[in-house]
């Protein structure tokens, strides 16, 4: 009980007393990355990367339409006689 | 029931594939072969900072692919739950290798070849390898296309199998 109450202050005096690690999210190399992307051409880099996707986008958009039935009330291909759902006997 | 709205399915499943095949792209040739990075060819990852700077490009991107995941998993859940989606494992993968094939084929063609913000594998070779993914995304987009045309003899909707067996 005793040693707890030295050693826990002294753990915690040399923690505070230890110099900051210089961990990246907010090391030099980090912030200097992070002010490019968003100083040098943020807009049309963003663009870029996302013009793939929105090609690809587009495109899905067209071929959703495939086989749809249409809202003139033409009739579709006629249906195939359906088998009758199965029944459950009687115990 | 005859089902024929086959858009539907195979929209979903472009997206996913879409998305799957990016996440094949950032996960593999980026990160584990790092081979390239979204740009690459503009900002070259010599140091740190440039390295870094092509890490947040290549978040952006994967954060793209993962949105199309999410897309196509909403367009499938609701392809599943309409009488009208012929529910068909031969279109559901056609498209998923499709989507995979155009993702190569649109991306290789807009960043490696009009914008040149990467490419495959820079480098000796680069053209090849260039060419090698498009002639990649053309296989997979035929053998796609193939397998959702076989798919259109399928026109039952989801859970139709269970009630009539």
């Amino acid at each position: 009980m005793w040693r707890a109450l030295l050693v826990a202050p002294a753990f915690a005096a040399a923690l505070a007393a230890a110099a900051p690690a210089e961990a990246c999210p907010d090391c030099a190399a980090g912030r200097r990355a992070r002010s490019e992307v968003f100083r040098e051409g943020f807009g049309a880099n963003l663009l870029v990367a996302l013009l793939p996707f929105l090609t690809i986008g587009a495109i899905c958009v067209r071929v959703e339409a495939i086989g749809r039935p249409r809202a003139s009330g033409r009739p579709g291909p006629p249906e195939e006689p359906r088998a009758a759902p199965p029944t459950i006997p009687d115990a | 029931m005859n089902a024929t709205h086959q858009g539907a399915i195979v929209s979903a499943g472009i997206l996913l594939g879409t998305g799957l095949g990016g996440f094949v792209d950032g996960i593999l040739l980026h990160q584990i072969l790092q081979w390239h990075n979204m740009l690459s060819s503009v900002r070259p990852p010599i140091d740190l900072v440039e390295m870094k700077y092509n890490m947040i490009w290549d978040g952006v991107f994967h954060a793209f692919t993962w949105a199309m995941v999410a897309l196509g998993l909403w367009r499938l859940w609701v392809a599943g739950l309409r009488a009208d989606v012929p529910w068909s494992t031969r279109t559901f993968v056609g498209s998923l290798v499709l989507g995979w094939g155009l993702f190569n084929l649109v991306e290789g063609v807009i960043d490696h070849q009009i914008l040149g913000i990467h490419h495959v594998h820079p480098g000796d070779g680069q053209l090849a390898w260039d060419a090698g993914f498009l002639a990649l995304g053309l296989v997979q987009i035929a053998i796609g296309w193939a397998s959702i045309r076989a798919g259109r003899a399928d026109t039952t909707p989801r859970g139709y199998a269970l009630v009539s067996d």
